[in-house]
């Protein structure tokens, strides 16, 4: 059985706008899925209707989320809480949204590590210290006492993670965690995470638009768009051979390899409001292979072999 | 417009068009009951380059480098402590030279953020023209210049002049952005961040325009940027900017396939792997680039460098490979005769 | 660049509302601001139409007829002390009081926008020059320094008006000052200060259309607080003089009264509860219409 299994996953914000259309997916344990996406694709907004964290008032989730073979959408808030933290942890673009700013930074994991294992403080905090070890920050002892104003961005960020990796989750929910860091803090944290995830057997979904970030950490993609997954795979194959027309577009358009002085092949368009999108192919006013017959009725997943599945007419016709 | 000879160049070809010498800015920090001064951000620190006519010179570098702080140097938007800047052939501020105003005729610039460069109580074309009236042009024909130049940069002027700038995606800012930069006329354009806020999809729209405007009307461009895959395809010499210095300069091809400053090869092994079968196996350098508030003396760079040793307690200068060579580094390793043992010969 | 349906040229020139009148449209569709804008609106109308609305002249007093309850046959909200109609007096009370509480805040908003707009733009010594003289004044509580003001300057409505404009200018410069410094930052201020804009002409265009709104809203809630101030000085003997009508000296001279005809003696104060309550909710009201931009 699956560690996580998605099925017909929808968020519906404000009655009527449909960010995340039909997802589905299933993660192994120590697994490593990117979900893969521009502005405004739905790919944040996936994540945390995992773990529930979006404001109820607004929101409408359907579907079903089985972790561990429970469903996450239909359990009582009591028994999330109990799971948060515990067995899924998420990490953020932003470190400092995930600290309080005046409480030292060991206090804070300490807490954590007390609230689920039930431990003494003196045995949290020397967790805590053994976390600041395993997440390479120097003068561990030191940075206990330390606020999370005091360390640098990097710094921060690690501490972030040490802080989700506390209680030894199975699953680990990172969106964009690199974004806002320069490029060699970036690859930095990128391979702690990829150390850690394969000590630790931790499954990691991560949501990113950096391809970089993908290829550097996944074992599969998903290339997300208009609140759609149009096509999974694994890395090589995403890589590879990309079969969606989106995922055509993205990687020619790329600028890694392209030839100074010649033009870049940009896809036409700007990225779509979720608002506006009805049913048919979210990415038919951008594509050059567009037919009439790709509006009107949503797409089918076509699955052309082993784990791969892409959203696209043109591709195939549906298993 | 661009085949016709620019009645604009004074100095003719081979003058470069900027020519920028031992900039300098620090920032005082204030603190204390009386705000008096307790520290400085170094954020610039004698740096010195020149700009040839029509060539994109690149600026990469991490947070903390100076290369914005460069860019708002060169505009005078802020004063500079010490250092000169020579456009086209005129000192900028000195008497017999250009003046500020006149320099902002002929250089302009694009903001990272498109959100916040734009004024968001008016309409876009009222922003493409504000500046124009200022140089003396009237409000009829500022307001069909401003139609002309949206319609260039790709923006149908029916329909997007008066809207506000929230009704439109960030791409699209940009280009009223870039719209707005050319509105006075310039001859050389500082592109500071300028695609870095945009996704992957709309960046290469938007360098392809970039490309476009810079053949048709003549342009030199000074692009800054973190993303050194773009850097590389824009860009035909390019500057590595570390803690307010200058670290490395020279032709794009030649720093990327032979970088000679540690920190320049560290930059560039950082960047991901794109190739899932070779992925990176070790970070190139450890630790958070330092804070440009009391930065190390000497090279700045040695508390991370691999090959550091004493004789970079002494700032290194900015010296070229090769007298013919265009490629130049601040690093006794590369130096000769500095007393490095990885010098070369002299 | 390839262009799509989303690039075609278009035969009208598209117009898009401006934000204020983006503003209008989402103040309209709140019900409790509106509601208290019209009541705002009968008020301040009362207070202007008064000598056609009020039954009886505000100052005729009768002393069979004194302290006359609620619903008396001919004074439907009873009289006051010294027999004159409770109603009359309040619609004229109505002028003398918005004026006293409008007055002051406009004004003010106009001295200490000024003001703030400057230190936040120009900076430097001329920043640190007003913001530590508004710093000076702002340590006084506002109630003392507009009796200690009124006071030395001696009771009447003109020095009421400046005593109370004084103790408005320093908030609305401070608020003035910081969303200013604010906006000042932002690139587009830079961009125009590029193109070789004078300060005067960046400051017009650029900068007050964006500070005027939230400098507006602080304002207006300053209105309550303008109202209850006068009518607190005219109560203490520092404002208007009898037998002037006016909301707080009614609350005055009826004072005694209390023990008596208690509902006609808090009339006033529920006049001008009730004026400030609805100054507040449309100030509310505005700033959540300004709100939902970025």
């Amino acid at each position: 059985m699956s560690l996580l299994e998605v099925q017909g996953l929808n968020v519906t914000f404000r009655g009527s706008v449909r960010v995340v259309r039909d997802v589905a997916f299933s993660l192994e344990a120590g697994e490593v899925l990117v979900i893969l996406g521009e502005s405004g694709s739905g790919k944040s907004v996936t994540l945390k209707a995992l773990m529930r964290l979006l404001p109820r008032a607004k929101t409408k989730l359907s579907g079903t989320v089985e972790f561990d073979g429970q469903d996450l959408l239909a359990m009582g808030e009591g028994d999330l809480a109990s799971r948060r933290g515990r067995d899924i942890a998420m990490i953020f673009q932003e470190p400092a949204l995930a600290f309080d700013p005046v409480f030292t930074i060991g206090r804070q994991i300490a807490e954590t590590v007390q609230r689920h294992e039930g431990v003494s403080p003196d045995a949290a905090m020397k967790r805590a210290r053994e976390l600041l070890d395993l997440v390479q920050i120097p003068s561990a002892e030191r940075r206990l006492k330390a606020y999370p104003h005091e360390l640098s961005g990097g710094m921060r960020q690690r501490a972030m993670i040490a802080l989700a990796l506390s209680c030894r989750p199975k699953l680990l929910l990172a969106d964009e965690p690199t974004t806002a860091l320069d490029a060699t803090v970036q690859i930095q944290i990128l391979l702690l995470l990829r150390r850690l995830q394969r000590e630790l057997g931790m499954a990691v979904i991560l949501v990113t638009h950096d391809v970089g970030v993908a290829v550097e950490i996944a074992d599969r993609i998903a290339v997300m768009y208009g609140g759609r997954f149009l096509e999974t795979g694994s890395v090589r194959d995403i890589i590879r051979t990309p079969m969606h027309p989106y995922t055509k577009g993205l990687f020619a358009s790329t600028v890694h390899g392209a030839v100074r002085g010649e033009r870049l092949e940009a896809i036409p368009g700007n990225p779509p409001n979720p608002a506006e999108l009805g049913a048919g192919c979210g990415f038919a006013d951008r594509c050059r292979l567009v037919e009439p017959e790709c509006r009107g009725t949503d797409i089918a997943e076509y699955r052309p072999g082993g784990d791969r599945m892409v959203r696209c007419r043109l591709v195939g016709e549906p298993a | 417009m661009s085949a016709l000879p620019d009645t604009r160049d004074r100095g003719g070809p081979n003058q470069p068009l900027l020519i920028v010498t031992s900039l300098r800015k620090y920032f005082p920090i204030r603190g204390g009951l009386l705000n008096r001064q307790v520290a400085s951000v170094q954020a610039v620190d004698d740096v010195s380059f020149s700009v040839r006519k029509g060539e994109t010179l690149g600026i990469v570098g991490e947070s903390g480098c100076g290369k914005s702080t460069t860019a708002r140097l060169l505009m005078r938007l802020i004063e500079p402590d010490v250092g000169q800047v020579v456009f086209d052939g005129e000192a900028v501020g000195a008497q017999d030279g250009i003046s500020v105003r006149d320099l902002r005729r002929s250089m302009q610039m694009v903001f990272q953020d498109s959100y916040a460069s734009l004024n968001p109580r008016l309409p876009i074309e009222s922003s493409i023209s504000f500046g124009q009236r200022f140089q003396g042009i009237g409000k009829v024909e500022a307001a069909a210049r401003s139609r002309d130049l949206l319609a260039r940069v790709g923006l149908e002027p029916n329909r997007f002049a008066q809207r506000y700038p929230h009704e439109l995606s960030g791409g699209q800012r940009q280009r009223v952005n870039i719209a707005r930069a050319l509105a006075l006329d310039p001859r050389l354009l500082i592109l500071d961040e300028a695609v870095s806020a945009l996704d992957k999809s709309v960046e290469a729209q938007v360098l392809n325009l970039l490309a476009d405007l810079k053949a048709a009307f003549d342009l030199t461009y000074i692009f800054i940027s973190h993303d050194l895959n773009v850097v590389r395809y824009i860009s035909d010499r390019v500057m590595v900017m570390y803690l307010g210095k200058v670290v490395e300069i020279g032709p794009v091809d030649q720093v990327y396939a032979n970088p000679r400053h540690p920190y320049t090869s560290a930059l560039l092994s950082a960047m991901p792997s794109m190739d899932p079968d070779h992925r990176t196996e070790q970070p190139p350098l450890t630790g958070d680039p330092p804070n440009p508030i009391n930065p190390p003396s000497g090279c700045r760079f040695r508390t991370r460098c691999a090959f550091a040793e004493d004789v970079c307690a002494v700032a290194p200068a900015l010296t070229a490979l090769d007298p013919a060579d265009e490629h130049a580094v601040s690093c006794h390793r590369e130096t000769a005769g500095s007393g490095h043992s990885g010098a070369p010969a002299s | 660049m390839t262009a799509t349906a989303l690039d075609a040229p278009v035969a009208v020139p598209v117009k898009s509302p401006s934000h204020w009148a983006n503003v209008v449209r989402r103040f309209r569709r709140d019900p409790i601001a509106v509601t208290c804008l019209v009541l705002l609106l009968l008020i301040i109308a009362a207070a202007i139409f008064a000598p056609w609305i009020a039954p009886y002249d505000p100052y005729k007093t009768s002393m069979i007829r004194r302290l006359q309850v609620i619903g008396a046959p001919h004074y439907l909200l009873g009289t006051d002390e010294l027999g004159r109609d409770m109603l009359s007096r309040l619609i004229y009370g109505g002028r003398l009081s918005l004026f006293m509480g409008l007055g002051p805040v406009a004004i003010a908003l106009v001295v200490g926008g000024c003001l703030g707009v400057a230190a936040g733009f120009l900076g430097g010594w001329v920043n640190t020059a007003i913001m530590r003289t508004v710093d000076v004044f702002y340590a006084f509580p506002s109630v003392l320094l507009a009796i200690a003001i009124s006071g030395a300057l001696g009771a009447g409505l003109l020095n009421s008006i400046v005593s109370l404009t004084i103790v408005f200018v320093p908030p609305i410069t401070r608020v003035a000052e910081s969303v200013t410094t604010g906006v000042r930052s932002l690139d587009f201020v830079d961009a125009a200060r590029a193109t070789g804009a004078d300060t005067f002409s960046i400051i017009r265009v650029h900068v007050l259309g964006n500070v005027l709104g939230p400098v507006f809203v602080y304002a207006s809630s300053l209105i309550s607080v303008s109202i209850i101030l006068s009518s607190g000085l005219s109560f203490l003997g520092l404002g208007v003089k009898p037998p002037e009508p006016e909301w707080g000296l009614m609350l005055n001279t009826l004072r005694q009264a209390i023990w008596i005809n208690p509902i006609v003696s808090i009339l006033p104060g529920v006049a001008i509860f009730a004026t400030s309550i609805c100054c507040n909710l449309v100030s509310d009201g505005l700033r959540a219409a300004m709100d939902m931009r970025r």
